[in-house]
């Protein structure tokens, strides 16, 4: 496949165009890829709001009435809820871990078991997440789908 | 999580579990302990009913919310002394405890098998976190063009 690469200065306006005879599953694969690494998110830290990318983020976590997106050094608090940042993020390869957590799988090291059939999430950042029994099997369902 | 989704994901495969696990140590210590024993088909329900008291215990593992490592050790420790007691307390309502030394045997064999359930689990898992991690690298390889 081709690729060309033209330099605009208007970040506002970067897009990525992708032309094919046929929407095929590799097409969709670079759809996918192309708006995981565009979408942008905006956070608080310390009272200020930033910009973030969303393939930043290797997880979300919810904490009461509040929801953190967790990059390699900062920790943002984004105004949405958990359920909201899954429904939209599905297609991004975001997926549940716990009832209080949403996992990049794309920044998703490894999985070893843990105690009572619950996982431990090894991102790759060295963080270790809980994967709860509940939530195993969805995550699975994301990566090895009909296997 | 519910307890419907509890019910169907952990009690009842463990059930399964651990009567196979007790018919098994049942058939290994009876045919080097008492060869000869004449049993009916009583005994056949043995495996079955433990199997149920066993599993239905686990309900102490049950809770809604997401459980830390160390509760979840506390909870297993719970649930094995829980096992202890309904087993002991049955065989000796059932007039089959001769002694202190049987009932330490059968306490160690309850402790055995139940460390086998969770082994078997767990080897379980791990099988499943290498197919799941294996997975997950080619997931990586198709879709993070730094990793090709």
């Amino acid at each position: 496949m081709k690729v060309t690469i033209k330099r605009i200065a208007d970040p506002q306006a970067e897009q990525v165009i992708i032309e094919c005879v046929k929407e095929n599953p590799d097409i969709k694969d670079i759809e996918a890829y192309v708006l995981s690494k565009g979408t942008l998110l905006s956070g608080m830290e310390d009272e200020r709001f930033y910009s973030f990318r969303l393939s930043e983020v290797f997880y979300f976590e919810a904490v009461g009435e509040r929801v953190f997106a967790y990059t390699k050094q900062r920790i943002f608090e984004v105004k949405a809820r958990l359920y909201v940042l899954e429904d939209a993020y599905r297609d991004k390869f975001f997926v549940r871990g716990s009832k209080s957590t949403l996992l990049n799988l794309m920044l998703l090291d490894s999985i070893s078991p843990a105690l009572n059939g619950r996982f431990t999430a090894h991102m790759k950042n060295g963080e270790k997440i809980m994967i709860s029994r509940q939530y195993a099997g969805t995550l699975k369902k994301a990566v090895l789908g009909g296997k | 999580m519910e307890f419907k989704t509890f019910f169907t994901t952990q009690i009842i495969p463990s059930f399964f579990v651990a009567v196979a696990c007790i018919a098994g140590v049942m058939g290994i210590v009876g045919v080097y302990a008492q060869p000869d024993a004449s049993l009916g088909y009583g005994i056949l329900f043995s495996p079955l009913i433990y199997g149920l008291l066993g599993a239905l215990l686990q309900t102490v593992h049950y809770s809604s919310k997401e459980l830390s490592p160390r509760q979840t050790i506390l909870r297993q420790l719970v649930h094995l002394l829980l096992l202890e007691i309904g087993i002991v307390s049955l065989v000796y309502a059932g007039g089959e405890l001769t002694g202190v030394g049987v009932a330490l045997a059968l306490a160690l064999s309850i402790a055995a098998v139940y460390f086998a359930v969770m082994l078997i689990l767990w080897i379980n898992d791990k099988r499943t976190s290498r197919i799941f991690n294996r997975a997950l690298q080619e997931l990586h390889h198709k879709h993070l063009p730094e990793e090709k």
